[in-house]
């Protein structure tokens, strides 16, 4: 319940801010799950909005949680087989259009996590847009 | 006295009321169908519920056995389950997404099962032996719940266990930050406590799915 609370905070905290400063993207909902301490790899996943007239492009991602951040896409293939592959050319973003990036899609890969991925910690993200430059937000970890 | 008195003309009253066929069938047929609507209620539980959620298999055989090492690095064998509902799921602990996604809603099966889940062994096959060694093996899915078991072997045993339970896998190359990654079929194959092949379900099933079928499973 709380969980949802949350996200509606942070979606009403979102439009407020996007309506006054009139920014042209709107990256919400960052998050990422808990993950095992053994594990190499963490994820974060997010919504992007673009209130613009523009099309835009999430070309990179980077984090001082992680040793890369990529762009990275979750498929199933023509035999039954998941996997995920690496955007290499960045994520669309079409104008007046909502991106969400979760569980079995597009994701943001933290590869070599240096961070802890444990419930409460904020992890900083810096998003690079191709028509809105850098954008800076916070993923919860929960 | 009194009771005397009363019972006699009743007496009289259910003779007659017997003597009408169509009344006597009538209620005979009522009390059948009670009996039987009992009897069914009964033994509902024992048949299953009305709809599996996973893909239903019908299996003669038990999945040929196989033993593969286990997170202390001792030899673990398929039959070492019988009489466990047993929830096999082969994935890698270098996938961040549908892995983790995956062992998260076995957690919560576990959960909303509660006592029953203690007839119930989770096991996680890793199809990447070279980064998933015992230890990482043993923490990883200790994580998502203390019971979970997770367990390794060769590249040939791994291929000789999954090939016959149609999974399937193929390692690709990533970006050169995140070296190889594997493509795998991530579903979770259920066998009774027969060891027989039963439900198969797709990425995506969540927790409460799983649960609202394990209760029947471990119930035969
Ligand atoms: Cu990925």
């Amino acid at each position: 319940m709380s969980r949802r609370w949350l996200a509606a905070l942070f979606c009403i905290l979102g439009i407020t801010a996007c309506q006054t400063n009139r920014a042209p993207i709107a990256v919400s909902e960052a998050w990422g799950p808990e993950v095992p301490a053994v594990a190499q790899n963490g994820i974060f996943y997010l919504q992007i909005r673009n209130h613009s007239q523009e099309d835009d492009r999430l070309l990179a991602v980077e984090s001082p949680g992680c040793t890369a951040a990529e762009l990275h896409e979750t498929y199933e293939n023509e035999h039954g087989l998941m996997g995920m592959r690496y955007l290499a050319d960045g994520l669309s973003v079409p104008a007046g259009e909502t991106v969400t990036l979760d569980v079995g899609g597009f994701h943001i890969m933290c590869l070599g996590k240096t961070a802890e991925f444990r419930a409460g910690e904020h992890i900083p993200l810096s998003l690079t847009f191709a028509a809105a430059g850098e954008l800076t937000v916070e993923a919860v970890i929960h | 006295m009194d009771s005397a008195t009363e019972t006699a003309p009743s007496a009289v009253q259910p003779k007659t009321f017997w003597q009408n066929k169509i009344l006597r069938y009538a209620l005979l047929g009522l009390g059948i169908g009670i009996g039987l609507g009992a009897l069914f209620l009964a033994i509902r539980p024992l048949f299953g519920p009305t709809e599996w959620h996973g893909m239903v298999i019908q299996s003669n055989q038990p999945v040929t056995n196989f033993t593969l090492t286990s997170s202390d690095g001792e030899p673990v064998s398929l039959i070492d389950f019988r009489g466990k509902v047993v929830m096999l799921y082969f994935g890698y602990t270098f996938c961040p997404d549908v892995c983790p996604a995956t062992m998260i809603e076995l957690s919560d099966a576990m959960e909303t099962l509660g006592e029953q889940s203690e007839d119930v062994q989770v096991v996680m096959i890793t199809l990447d032996p070279e980064r998933d060694t015992p230890e990482v093996m043993r923490n990883y899915v200790a994580h998502f719940n203390e019971s979970f078991m997770g367990l390794t072997g060769t590249p040939e045993e791994l291929i000789a266990v999954t090939a016959p339970m149609g999974i399937f896998y193929e390692r690709h190359e990533g970006s050169s930050a995140s070296g190889y990654l594997i493509d795998h079929t991530a579903t979770v194959a259920v066998l009774d406590k027969e060891g027989k092949l039963r439900l198969v379900y797709p990425f995506g099933i969540t927790g409460a799915e799983m649960a609202a079928d394990l209760k029947y499973l471990v119930r035969e």
